[in-house]
């Protein structure tokens, strides 16, 4: 198997200094105008991309081991999902599914039924980010439970608005003058249950993951 | 501690993705559906990062063995247009009219795009996810036997993880020289993340290919190179100890 269509691009291909002169311009006018809360680690400007293959506006080749943090899961601008792209958004761009219907929704949810990991029949909710999703099955567990309580982990992260974030807890700027989130939401660490008290020290990961593989278990 | 019939659900990422690319235990994941089934709580499954294919599986939590209430999907379902998905047992999803919503959400694009998606993973993305990932963790499984800064490398299909300790003995968790390997990479070409304090975290689009995954590594390991050879020596620096 090959991705063909990145052929067009070659990469890596690093022809000026980074930033470059044209992705200077565009750090600038970020730093006028956007949100500071964003965690760019380099200066990357993306212009283009096939494939795994990123091109930035300098003309610089990058070959892309992120996905756009691991969403661009059939490689950037696949053909066939940019012809699916192109044909629907020529027919129809929204309506509505909270009011209306759509041939599709059902046809998506049929298809996702097929391969979900536990047995149906099963119903689905559609939301825009990981983090609507998340709040959605947060509303729904509460709702049809009648119950108030939800238990997530130590290094979780299930997303960034309120509900979400209760439940997230992977970094503390993630959370840093936000409280109160919302109430009922509380961490249990895995499997870091029984380490000799010291729990008040950050375990190391690998053995975060050692530890678990022998005794990772609720406290 | 918590009362068990005060608890709605449990949510949990089969593979921690933000916290370090870190895969639960089996036997953990084991563990927490029966806790579930013995006190009427949900299991949750936050597919988000690992689902879609990216383990080589539809969804990480199939690895485990257990079967989940409800699995929330977003990143990799429409190649990039934004949508997600919760999806639950039926008699679960019991909500009445009005009680959620969302203007925007199951946008036919965006559904387009997600059904034209799952053709190509199914086709031939989550086989090469498989396939590539087995040849990424063969290339690396061996750094932390031939690299004094790689603590450990961990993952399933293209969701990898690889860890930078100070050292082998201390491992002092080593954030900034995890976030040097991540700018040298970007200056020689090579685009990834980090995730969790002290981890680089590899996730390709699922249909790169052996040679792209080879000129990737070949940076990313030159990279570990540099800063391991420039790596102050770690008895004079203060570190933050990994282990309790």
């Amino acid at each position: 198997m090959s991705s063909k269509f990145s052929a067009s691009l070659r990469a890596p291909q690093i022809i000026t200094p980074l930033p470059g002169p044209k992705a200077k311009r565009v750090l600038e006018a970020d730093q006028q105008y956007i949100s500071p809360s964003y965690t760019r680690s380099y200066p990357l400007v993306a212009k283009r991309g096939r494939g795994c293959v990123i091109e930035d506006v300098d003309g610089n080749t990058f070959l892309d081991f992120a996905a756009g943090i691991a969403v661009t899961s059939t490689g950037h601008c696949h053909p066939e999902v940019v012809a699916a792209i192109q044909r629907q958004a020529a027919e129809l761009l929204h309506m509505s599914g909270t009011d209306f219907y759509y041939e599709n929704m059902p046809l998506l949810a049929d298809r996702l039924s097929r391969i979900a990991p536990m047995r149906g029949p099963h119903k689905i909710y559609y939301g825009n980010s990981g983090t609507e999703a998340i709040e959605a099955a947060l509303k729904l567990a509460r709702y049809h439970t009648g119950r108030q309580q939800i238990i997530a982990f130590h290094g979780a992260f299930h997303g960034r608005t309120m509900g979400a974030l209760s439940l997230t807890a992977s970094k503390p700027q993630q959370k840093r003058r936000f409280a109160p989130l919302v109430p009922g939401g509380g961490h249990e660490r895995q499997g870091l249950c029984s380490r000799n008290g010291a729990l008040h020290r950050r375990p190391a990961l690998q053995d975060h993951a050692a530890a678990g593989r022998g005794r990772r278990h609720l406290c | 501690m918590l009362p068990p019939e005060e608890v709605a659900a449990i949510f949990v990422e089969a593979i921690q993705g933000e916290g370090g690319y870190l895969p639960a235990p089996d036997e953990f994941m084991q563990e927490l559906r029966r806790i579930c089934d013995e006190n009427g709580i949900l299991l949750v499954c936050d597919e988000v990062q690992s689902g879609c294919g990216r383990t080589g599986k539809w969804w990480a939590i199939e690895h485990t063995g257990v079967e989940p209430d409800i699995i929330t999907i977003a990143k990799g379902i429409a190649s990039g247009m934004p949508l997600s998905v919760t999806l639950a047992k039926a008699h679960v999803m019991d909500w009445v009219p009005g009680s959620h919503a969302s203007t925007f959400g199951g946008n036919p694009v965006c559904i387009a795009a997600a059904l034209a998606t799952l053709d190509v993973i199914e086709r031939e993305g989550m086989k090469n996810a498989k396939a590539i990932g087995s040849y990424i963790m063969d290339r690396i499984r061996e750094w932390p036997e031939r690299y004094e800064i790689v603590g450990d490398v961990r993952g399933r299909g293209l969701m990898i993880g690889i860890e930078i300790v100070r050292d082998q003995q201390s491992k002092l968790i080593a954030g900034p020289e995890r976030d040097r390997i991540i700018h040298l990479a970007f200056d020689r070409g090579v685009l990834v993340l980090g995730c969790g304090p002290n981890t680089i975290r590899l996730c390709p689009p699922l249909i790169v290919t052996r040679e792209e995954a080879d000129i990737a590594l070949d940076i990313i390991e030159e990279a570990i190179r540099t800063v391991q050879s420039s790596a102050k020596p770690a008895e004079v620096v203060a570190g933050e100890p990994m282990d309790a």
